[in-house]
């Protein structure tokens, strides 16, 4: 009780000094107050952009939220579809990690966001940023699917053989269940890039809708209470999807006897 | 490295035939290698006159760390084999029931492993391994990690499963104790790389008490064999060859 006491107190105290913070600027008069809008300001241009679309785009925001939703959802079940296999191959088959793993070794360490001119040009304003999405979401789940698979017990797989399992019941029985936690966790760190990528390329595909478009439009119209709006609407959704993703875990792990 | 050299044993069936030799002496590659689990390098291993090699033999194997799928409960552990020879859920469901039940377990058939006791968990495991339907159990110092209290009753409890099943069983252990109360024979091995040394009879009858003079006599005649292979064992340690 005391600490939640004191994170609400710690909430408050943030709103207050980000209020303190616009009201010295006004009283100052000077240009930074249009940078740091009050808290209500920002409050209200959210409830606004609820009501009717922004003066500028025209867009209803639940457009452009649902317009990046739609683009992590299927750049997150396109990565899932490949890493997965990828990953429990790799960790398994000493020839599937030879011939992955210095591919994925060259390609691991460039920025998901390097590729968004040339995915841009490639893939066009829709399924760019879906490219995008997917490179920073296999990574992360390719390499927790790995490290799982190559963790399994070894006496479970002893067990498995002598009850009489083949390879593929091995891999369907045993490999994979095992590596369920470490899946979650990369798709756990796989949702939040895969926010940080979808924003950043929206941000450059300057056409289409999407929050980091939007963020974009505000900012450049200096309609700064919008654009700190549509900020808040991003933390809420990628917030949300991770926590949709942890009540997915519990729910797998309770199933699994494993809570 | 060779871990076993001219290793020879003919097992009867239902028999109660029990390993026992210095750590490293390949007892465990003996159980691994009729399990199909490593390949031998040269010999024969011929289960119920069926030659160990590209068909699995019968066997089922036990281990001292439990090996229980921590994501099934007791009851769909029991089951993993019978849902690989893809039986049906109905017939799978009637001898999980009846293996649990053989364990004293059918109240725990829904708990998962975490939630179960050593001895509990190693029940789980006997009946995984019996609801198979093996020709031959195999069992890798299963009662190793449990408590001294917990590791009498589990042997009192396999010598009750072993009537009642008839089951051929193979046992590795470094207990002469566990040994000379559970076998029927007891194969003392040498020091790596590991032959047979003796085989000693336990002509007891069952149940055996440990404060006999019988008992007592054989327990000590297996330590002298025993003893004379862990100085071989440690003299071969010592000196760098």
């Amino acid at each position: 009780m005391f600490h939640i006491t004191v994170s609400i107190l710690s909430l408050v105290f943030f709103v207050a000094a980000w209020w303190a913070l616009n009201a010295y600027f006004e009283d100052q008069d000077s240009v930074n107050a249009e940078y740091v809008p009050s808290p209500g300001s920002v409050w209200d241009a959210l409830w606004g952009l609820m009501r009717e679309p922004d003066p500028y785009v025209g867009i209803h925001i639940t457009e452009h939220m649902a317009s990046s939703l739609e683009r992590i959802g299927i750049g997150f079940v396109l990565a899932l579809a490949l890493a997965i296999p990828a990953g429990l191959l790799m960790g398994r088959m000493r020839l599937a990690h030879a011939v992955g793993r210095p591919i994925v070794e060259v390609f691991r360490p460039i920025p998901p966001l390097a590729w968004i001119p040339i995915f841009l040009i490639i893939f066009g304003i829709f399924w760019g940023p879906v490219a995008i999405v997917f490179l920073g979401i296999f990574f992360p789940v390719l390499f927790n699917v790995m490290l799982g698979a190559r963790s399994v017990d070894p006496t479970l797989v002893d067990a498995a053989k002598t009850l009489g399992a083949g390879r593929f019941a091995i891999f369907e029985k045993v490999i994979f269940p095992y590596t369920i936690p470490y899946l979650m966790t990369g798709i756990k760190v796989g949702l939040g890039i895969g926010w940080m990528c979808i924003v950043a390329a929206e941000m450059v595909a300057a056409e289409g809708g999407g929050m980091g478009y939007f963020i974009l439009v505000m900012a450049d119209w200096s309609d700064f209470e919008r654009m700190y709006a549509g900020m808040v609407i991003i933390g809420v959704l990628s917030a949300l999807t991770t926590g949709v993703a942890g009540f997915v875990e519990s729910y797998v792990y309770k199933r699994m006897g494993m809570d | 490295m060779r871990a076993l050299d001219d290793f020879n044993l003919d097992v009867a069936e239902g028999e109660f035939v029990c390993l026992l030799g210095p750590s490293g002496c390949g007892k465990t590659t003996v159980l691994r290698i009729i399990a199909g689990l490593e390949i031998k390098s040269s010999g024969k291993v011929i289960v119920h006159g069926e030659e160990v090699g590209e068909t699995r033999p019968r066997v089922g194997m036990v281990f001292q760390e439990f090996a229980l799928f921590p994501w099934r409960s007791a009851r769909k552990n029991v089951e993993f084999g019978l849902e690989t020879k893809g039986m049906p859920e109905s017939s799978r469901a009637e001898l999980s029931a009846k293996y649990l039940e053989l364990v004293g377990l059918t109240g725990f058939a829904d708990s998962h492993p975490r939630e179960l006791s050593g001895g509990m968990k190693q029940r789980v495991a006997i009946a995984r391994a019996l609801a198979n339907e093996p020709d031959v159990l195999l069992m890798d110092e299963p009662f190793g990690s449990l408590d001294a209290q917990t590791r009498n009753l589990m042997q009192k409890e396999l010598l009750r499963i072993w009537s009642a099943t008839e089951k051929t069983i193979l046992f590795v252990t470094h207990s002469v104790d566990e040994a000379v109360y559970l076998a029927d024979r007891i194969v003392v091995m040498t020091a790596r790389p590991g032959k047979v040394r003796e085989i000693i009879d336990v002509p007891l009858q069952r149940p055996r008490d440990r404060t006999s003079r019988e008992f007592i006599a054989i327990r000590g005649k297996v330590l002298a064999e025993l003893d004379e292979e862990f100085e071989k064992a440690r003299a071969k340690e010592l000196s760098p060859d």
